[in-house]
């Protein structure tokens, strides 16, 4: 079934309940779309693959990166060129031609693999869209719109990661590749990935990790003029999982990193971009349990990063996390910092299973408001240069905590900050209650 | 006689906020139905006879000054054991009635055999050390100033006892009768022969290039309006303007998106009416930064709803689709031009836009259904099966709305032929009976059975 059948029978099959809400966001978003203008064909001499192979490469080149060509690969004289051949009036030879889908019609060709700005050219000419180009030629006119903007970083990510894997000598398949070749185990959203993906990966150097990521300026801008809590995307709160795996020269929002030090005094713009990007660090209801209810929406761990980086400090975050972590409604966590600050009043605290009865659940729950909410906050003081506070605030949850993991983790944490007489201290402490 | 005549509406408001506790929860504690009010509640259990306290107690608490307290009221079954609990805890007798103000802790704070006064259950209150909901989050908020789910739960707390005392003061808002059909707008008229004449007695359309009309509305005297609704218009204003309603991701029972919207007594207070107006343009200009989002439409048209002004063409206008983008406007513009003609009866601008989007959706089809034709042709095969609907071809959300727009414009002629088309592509007889009660509602009944026909 090709792209156009599959869209029609899509359509027929998922279409039915019309009202949808989900599904009219996805009409609406244009990702059920006409079928691409033209395709691509490509005739070989049987066994060869020559032009396949540079048109795989050519494909990927950064000048065609905003496209995606729908191809056919025919041997010569295995049958179906011959029809193809004739009804397009070509000789039977190597080349490729490009067939205009609504007019039945070849609009370019050549015999070898062409120039990519040429077949770029060739694409538009077709009527293929670049939506990077476009979006960004629509935010210059409606700078306002958050959903171009939206759209756009949708767009740049994948982009910024497949450049990135180029750089590195890597290649890791999408969701959508894995699922295509039926590895469905390791599509899955929180599968690890295996090393081999990468195996031999190159680290880069500052200026390579910029020229991946250079289209993070968007993001930038997002974050610089606090639009980010309006965007919806996955790009601010999923991670990729492999990406954990990755080597840190490249993906690490490590931002006290010496290598990021040069950049980051200059633009800011690594530590923002990879932390929004969430490239370290699985989001809420991925490793870790939901938020408890009736408290402002956490902020994910690693938009924390990103802004404590770009900040340069704890405000945005604290916007954030702090009323969250005041508002907790686990006594471990929220006692101390909350002794006297309740729950917003008629939203009852409603997990308070008891620790000695549901002791899994318990650690579940406290590890997930370290997660969503003290650690970005503590991280955040730590890179911000306000050890002191930090210190405190570890100090005065660690009061009321009956958690035992508390004082490892806020110790690795430190440890990964830079902080490392902070780290040997917290790691010295206990909770005067410890939950065993 | 109008006092008599308002006795339904004093009671009814009460009844409807009084719950029963019924046989069914019979496993119900005191302490699970006590857990979500840390306010305090009160509870009733009728005696041996049957009477019952709980419909006193409900008119009661809706009167000042215990209005004001916003507490919850609740009759328990005698022969539950929840009520057997509460029963218990004083020793009370089964043969009389009993009401108690009790606490989250169980504790009674005030009890009693008769009906208590609204002013009784106020000053009991006061006497009790409870706070209430209203309260305790203005404490909370005293400390977490910028906690947003905070904020949105005293601008709900302090809107719905708005809107009670704004009840009390000017009566209960008149239930809006169903949009009339009008014979604005180019219409072609009623069907000839269906007997669909637009019903007597309608409201004229507005004026062609004016505003719509607000209807005629009691308004609040400067005191009263001051006194019922300042706290809320500050604390909106301040919930709008600082942006806590504009994050793109809510839990799905966040107090926030309804919070945002002002109060639908709004249009009953000059001074709410006055910020609606003023802060519309800000809300404006949020909104034409994410076009898609329901909830900033929902913001908009509560204020558009209290201010007067304001149309959703208006907010559009400048602005292109985005690229890529298969429909214009967004389905949640769509909405609100539809919420927009419902409330000032003016179906144009609507119909307009419910027949673009309907052109579109088609044209979409059409192009899918080529390109796979075209597929098939390729290849050699036999053209897709499309006898299926797509649910874009038949009876939907869209065509439905179109055929209420056309209808209440009085085009009537345009609308049967438009329920024929899409009966024609996908003869549905469950969408002719939704077709024809459409028909009825509107006003056109003579089209209501030819629809009905349709589908035997």
């Amino acid at each position: 079934m090709n792209l156009r059948t599959f869209c029609l029978a899509w359509a027929f099959a998922a279409l039915l309940p019309a009202q949808n809400a989900v599904l009219a966001a996805h009409l609406d978003r244009g990702e059920v779309s006409a079928p691409p203008p033209a395709t691509l064909l490509v005739f070989e001499a049987k066994g060869s693959r020559i032009l396949s192979e540079g048109f795989a490469v050519l494909l990927k080149s950064e000048a065609l990166q905003a496209f995606e060509v729908p191809s056919r690969h025919l041997a010569l004289g295995a049958g179906p060129d011959r029809a193809l051949l004739a009804r397009h009036h070509l000789a039977a030879k190597a080349q490729w031609v490009l067939v205009d889908r609504r007019r039945d019609a070849v609009v370019a060709g050549g015999e070898g693999v062409p120039d990519p700005d040429d077949f770029a050219r060739s694409l538009l000419q077709a009527g293929f869209k670049d939506r990077v180009r476009e979006l960004r030629a629509y935010l210059k006119v409606h700078p306002q719109s958050l959903e171009a903007r939206e759209l756009l970083l949708s767009l740049l990510r994948p982009r910024a990661e497949r450049a990135a894997q180029r750089l590195m000598g890597v290649s890791i398949p999408s969701a959508r590749e894995r699922l295509r070749q039926a590895d469905l185990a390791r599509a899955l959203p929180d599968a690890a990935a295996p090393d081999a993906d990468l195996a031999g990966a190159k680290a880069l150097d500052p200026s390579e990790d910029l020229a991946a990521w250079g289209a993070g300026q968007e993001l930038d801008t997002v974050f610089k003029n606090g639009q980010w809590r309006e965007l919806n995307g996955d790009w601010v709160r999923e991670a990729r999982p492999w990406t954990r795996r990755a080597p840190p020269s490249a993906w690490s929002t490590n931002a006290g990193s010496p290598r990021w030090k040069p950049p980051c005094a200059r633009r800011r713009l690594p530590e923002t971009l990879l932390g929004a990007l969430a490239l370290d660090e699985p989001g809420p209801g991925r490793g870790s349990p939901a938020p408890p209810a009736g408290l402002p929406p956490a902020l994910p761990p690693h938009a924390a990063r990103g802004l404590a980086a770009a900040a340069g400090g704890a405000g945005p975050l604290r916007v954030g996390a702090e009323p969250r972590r005041l508002a907790s409604p686990e006594g471990a966590l929220a006692g101390p910092l909350g002794a006297g600050a309740p729950p917003p009043p008629g939203r009852p605290r409603r997990r308070r299973a008891p620790a000695h009865r549901h002791r899994d659940i318990h650690h579940a729950l406290l590890d997930g408001d370290w997660t969503s909410t003290l650690a970005p906050l503590l991280e955040c003081c730590l890179r911000g240069g306000e050890a002191a506070h930090a210190d405190a605030l570890f100090l005065e949850a660690l009061a009321a905590s009956r958690w035992s993991e508390l004082a490892p983790k806020a110790s690795a944490l430190a440890r990964r900050c830079g902080q490392p007489a902070l780290a040997a201290r917290w790691s010295a402490l206990r909770p005067p209650a410890t939950s065993r | 006689m109008r006092r008599l005549l308002l006795l339904p509406f004093l009671l009814a408001a009460p009844l409807r906020a009084q719950s029963v506790v019924a046989a069914g929860d019979n496993s119900l504690t005191l302490a699970q139905l006590l857990r979500f009010h840390g306010e305090g509640m009160i509870l009733c259990v009728p005696g041996a006879n049957g009477r019952s306290l709980g419909q006193d107690v409900a008119v009661a608490l809706e009167q000042e000054p215990a209005v004001g307290l916003l507490l919850a009221s609740q009759e328990l079954e005698p022969g539950l054991n929840v009520a057997k609990e509460l029963a218990r805890l004083r020793g009370w007798g089964s043969d009389k009635p009993h009401w108690a103000l009790i606490g989250a802790d169980r504790r009674i704070h005030a009890e009693g055999t008769e009906a208590p006064t609204s002013a009784a259950l106020a000053a009991a209150y006061r006497a009790s050390g409870l706070r209430t909901r209203a309260d305790r989050v203005r404490d909370f908020l005293q400390d977490h100033s910028e906690h947003r789910e905070a904020l949105a739960h005293l601008l709900l707390e302090l809107r719905i006892l708005g809107e009670k005392r704004t009840e009390r003061v000017l009566g209960p808002t008149p239930e809006e009768d169903p949009p009339p059909p009008s014979a604005k707008g180019g219409g072609d008229g009623p069907a000839k022969g269906v007997g669909d004449e637009p019903a007597p007695g309608r409201k004229p359309p507005p004026p062609e290039d004016g505003e719509p009309e607000p209807p005629p509305q009691a308004l609040l005297a400067d005191d009263a309006d001051a006194r019922i609704w300042d706290e809320y218009a500050g604390l909106y204003e301040r919930f709008i303007t600082e942006g806590h309603w504009l994050d793109a991701v809510t839990e799905g029972s966040s107090p926030v998106p309804l919070a945002a919207q002002l109060s639908e007594a709004a249009d009953r207070s000059p001074r709410l009416r006055g910020l609606a107006a003023r802060l519309l343009p800000f809300v404006e200009e949020r909104l034409r930064g994410r076009l898609s989002d329901e909830r900033r439409w929902n913001v908009w048209l509560s204020l558009r709803a209290a201010a007067g002004q304001g149309r959703p063409g208006q907010v559009l206008s400048g602005l292109e689709p985005l690229p890529g983008v298969r429909r214009w406007p967004p389905g949640a513009a769509l909405l609100a031009y539809v919420g927009d003609a419902r409330r000032s009866g003016d179906w144009r601008e609507a119909e307009a836009v419910l027949q673009a989007t309907y052109d579109q959706d088609l044209d979409f089809l059409r192009t899918l259904r080529a390109a796979a034709e075209g597929d098939a042709a390729g290849q050699g095969g036999a053209p897709p099966a499309t006898s299926a609907s797509s649910g874009l071809d038949g009876w939907s959300g869209v065509v439905s709305l179109l055929v209420e727009a056309k209808l209440r414009l009085g085009r009537s002629a345009d609308a049967d032929r438009l329920v024929a088309e899409v009966f024609a592509r996908v003869p549905n007889p469950a969408a002719a009976r939704m077709a024809a009660a459409l028909a009825r509602k509107c006003g056109a009944p003579g089209l209501g059975d030819r629809w009905e026909r349709l589908g035997r």
